[in-house]
């Protein structure tokens, strides 16, 4: 037997556990106190006590019953019950004029009560048995000595107390039993309690994790019972699995957010602005923010400016020229920084996100710069209504790196080609001098083999001269002799070392150098004159000889003059004859 | 009905039938259990007095009378004491029952045996001359007409204690010539119900 210590259970549950006991010993009673009514009727035959069978009895009867029809949820009529029974047994004792054996009907009442498991319901059955007897025994020495009280001769102390002891014992068993029961319907409804809340918690968890297997993690569930070990375990994993599917989604969100951006990046590969354009837009979308803005750096005129590339819902869209420097602002100092900056409480004035229907500040501010491990790029300036998650910084921040590599590769590609260009136009201009050049080449062998051919036939003639013993020297403008042939050099007498160098007057007179005809005849000459005819001049051995001959202007390709042949043949011999 | 109402409801039920329980039991038994209050006007008659009869009964007979009323429980009580009587001894002495009522006389007739004689007694004078306030009462008259023995029939109301069946020892010491036994005040103190209701002092009690 359990103590009824470690049994609690609430006025409820108590009442539950006894229903079932009560109800069956209701019925029980019921018929057994209809019994004893009937019974009394019986014993009225004996001494004709019906007065007493009809009136006690259909009173106690009465009284049961309306306690009963008028306060079933309480345990007082099983109180009037027991007083019913002592006093039916009274009765019974009464109508056989005092027969003890219809004393037994007091333990006959007492076995009976057990049925409602209720130790207590022995007390009124008691009491009254003892008022009975005390009442009797007060009449007996308060009146007379030593009548009424009992029948039997040898009722002394003795008998008395034997008697009184095993009535004692007999309710004590029976109140034992009672109560012995009564304990072990509370163990046994405590026990049914404690099933019923674990086969309650046994199908509440099953069925949560029916749930939790078909996915829907977000299903309201509580534990029955604080001990309840598998519930806590089932939303320990609950939790385990929804934490992991949020970061799986979170990832998810990153990969595919990557993914797009770099589908984005591929197809706008060569459009610098269509790429930022759409790379905003779509950042924006993705992210459920409420606005973006892209601003990359731009160098103008040996200053670095961030210029507006591209926007989304932007209310400075009107602005899309609009610069910004280095550290100025918000974006010029993430810039400048190249950390992320990140608001929830924004400015009142600083940015609006505007609508068709009106306009309010955004909930939060995110700045990011745009760049690689070693490049700034941009920034990127993005605001929204509802505060942003950790997965979707991640998600801008990467996106961000990507935009940055695409505009750097983009820049560097935009370069490369620059340069390529350059390269090609010079090298088509290289080719060009090229052409020329092996034109001119061309050329220039042609007029080389001219040259070599009329100088070959210079040659020629002049050897042809040579040999036709024409004597010919050169001068230069001035006079001064540069070469003599061997025909002249024999007809003057000098070697040619000794005359070059020299002037022409060595070969005149003296007279005839101071004239102003000589004098005129140069100035002719270096005018560019060719002087024909017959000339008398003076040899190293001072003879006169004459020659006829002409002084000839050699001239350069611009008919400037540059030297004087004289060609001249030796006519001393044929002047001396008379020829003058 | 308010649960409060029939809380009430249920102890006044309760009370009412318990205290109904008590007092049939006190009228029906317990006050039995007293002796009878003896009536105001009672005038004790001592044994050996002389017992004026009614004129119809023979003289020189000793007569045994017995008090019997029919609503008295307890003269339903001895009933079978006196019937045992009757048959041991009506052939040594006469019986002769007293009743109040003509109801009485059926009943007693029907109890007792017809061929008794039953006396009504409609002025109690036959139990005044006895002493006789109650029933059941006994009273043995010799043949002188003294007065032999008047009192209970035993201690118990149900005359189950063989040793205190007062009357019938009285009856057997006259019947043999021998002196009245002495038996206390358990014999002579009258108990069971009153001849004339009509004077009962059930307060004096209270």
């Amino acid at each position: 037997m359990s103590p009824s210590k470690s049994v609690s259970l609430t006025e409820m549950e108590r009442k539950e556990a006894f229903r079932e006991v009560n109800e069956k010993s209701d019925r029980i009673m019921s018929y057994a106190i209809s019994i004893y009514f009937v019974f009394g009727l019986a014993l009225s035959l004996v001494y004709d006590t019906y007065l007493i069978a009809v009136g006690v009895g259909s009173l106690c009867l009465v009284a049961y019953f309306i306690t009963k029809t008028l306060l079933p949820q309480f345990r007082l009529y099983q109180y009037v019950l027991s007083g019913v029974f002592a006093v039916f047994s009274a009765q019974f004792i009464y109508q056989m004029h005092g027969l003890f054996e219809m004393h037994f009907f007091f333990f006959v009442g007492a076995a009976l009560l057990i049925t409602f498991r209720n130790w207590k319901l022995i007390i009124p059955l008691l009491l009254i048995t003892v008022v009975h007897h005390a009442s009797f025994a007060w009449i007996q020495y308060q009146g007379m000595k030593e009548i009424y009280f009992t029948q039997l001769d040898y009722m002394d102390i003795q008998a008395f107390l034997f008697h009184a002891a095993l009535a004692a014992v007999i309710m004590g068993i029976c109140g034992y039993w009672a109560y012995d029961l009564e304990q072990n319907t509370l163990s046994n409804a405590h026990k049914t309690l404690q099933l019923n809340k674990q086969v309650a918690n046994v199908s509440n968890n099953i069925s949560f994790a029916e749930e939790i297997s078909k996915g829907n993690l977000d299903i309201a569930y509580e534990l029955l019972d604080k001990d309840d070990e598998l519930g806590k375990s089932l939303l320990t994993m609950r939790e385990n699995l929804k934490t992991s599917s949020t970061r799986e989604q979170q990832e998810k969100f990153v990969t595919v957010g990557i993914t797009k951006v770099g589908d984005i990046i591929r197809q706008h590969a060569t459009d610098p602005y269509a790429l930022a354009d759409t790379f905003i837009t779509e950042v924006v979308n993705y992210a459920q923010l409420n606005q973006g803005g892209l601003f990359l750096l731009e160098t103008e005129q040996d200053d670095q400016v961030l210029s507006l590339a591209a926007c989304y819902a932007y209310s400075r869209k009107k602005y899309l020229n609009k610069r910004l420097g280095i550290g100025e602002g918000l974006v010029g100092q993430c810039f400048l920084e190249g950390e992320p900056i990140y608001m929830t409480v924004v400015p009142q004035d600083y940015i609006k996100i505007t609508s068709g229907l009106g306009e309010a500040p955004p909930r939060c501010l995110y700045i990011v710069p745009v760049k690689t491990q070693d490049e700034t790029v941009g920034v990127i300036e993005l605001a929204s209504f509802h505060e942003l998650k950790d997965y979707q910084m991640q998600f801008i921040n990467k996106a961000a790196e990507n935009i940055a590599s695409a505009i750097i590769s983009s820049k560097t590609t935009q370069r490369i080609k620059q340069l390529l260009d350059e390269s090609m136009q010079k090298a088509e201009v290289m080719r060009a001098q090229e052409e020329e050049m092996r034109q001119n080449m061309e050329e220039l062998s042609a007029t080389q083999e001219e040259m070599n051919r009329k100088a070959t036939e210079s040659e020629t003639r002049i050897k042809a001269i040579e040999e036709s013993g024409i004597a010919s020297i050169e001068f230069n403008l001035d006079g001064t002799i540069v070469e003599a042939n061997k025909t002249f050099l024999e007809l003057m007498g000098y070697t040619l070392s000794d005359i070059q160098g020299k002037h022409h007057q060595i070969f005149v007179s003296s007279e005839h150098k101071n004239s102003a005809e000589y004098q005129h005849f140069w100035k002719d000459l270096s005018n560019g004159i060719a002087r024909p005819g017959t000339y008398e001049r003076v040899t190293k051995d001072n003879r006169k000889i004459v020659i006829k001959g002409s002084y000839s202007i050699l001239r350069d390709s611009n008919r400037k003059p540059q030297r004087i042949l004289k060609l001249a043949t030796d006519i001393t011999q044929y002047y001396k004859n008379g020829y003058s | 009905m308010k649960s409060s109402v029939r809380v009430i409801l249920a102890s006044l039920t309760i009370i009412v039938f318990a205290a109904g329980v008590l007092i049939i039991f006190w009228k029906q038994e317990l006050k039995y259990s007293l002796p009878t209050p003896v009536p105001y006007n009672y005038q004790s008659v001592a044994i050996g007095e002389k017992i004026t009869l009614p004129a119809s009964l023979q003289k020189d007979q000793a007569y045994f009378i017995h008090f019997y009323s029919a609503e008295c429980p307890c003269s339903r009580f001895n009933a079978r004491h006196i019937q045992s009587l009757i048959r041991s001894y009506q052939d040594s002495i006469a019986f002769i029952i007293v009743v109040r009522t003509s109801q009485d006389k059926t009943k007693a007739l029907k109890l007792f045996g017809s061929d008794l004689q039953v006396l009504i007694d409609n002025h109690e004078d036959i139990a005044k001359a006895c002493g006789v306030y109650s029933t059941p009462q006994a009273a043995i008259i010799d043949k002188n007409g003294n007065l032999f023995y008047r009192g209970n029939y035993n201690r118990s109301r149900y005359c189950t204690t063989r040793a205190s069946n007062f009357a019938e020892l009285s009856l057997v010491a006259l019947l043999n010539d021998q002196p009245l036994p002495t038996f206390g005040i358990l014999a002579t103190q009258s108990y069971g119900c009153e001849l004339s209701p009509a004077e009962t002092a059930e307060l004096e009690f209270f």
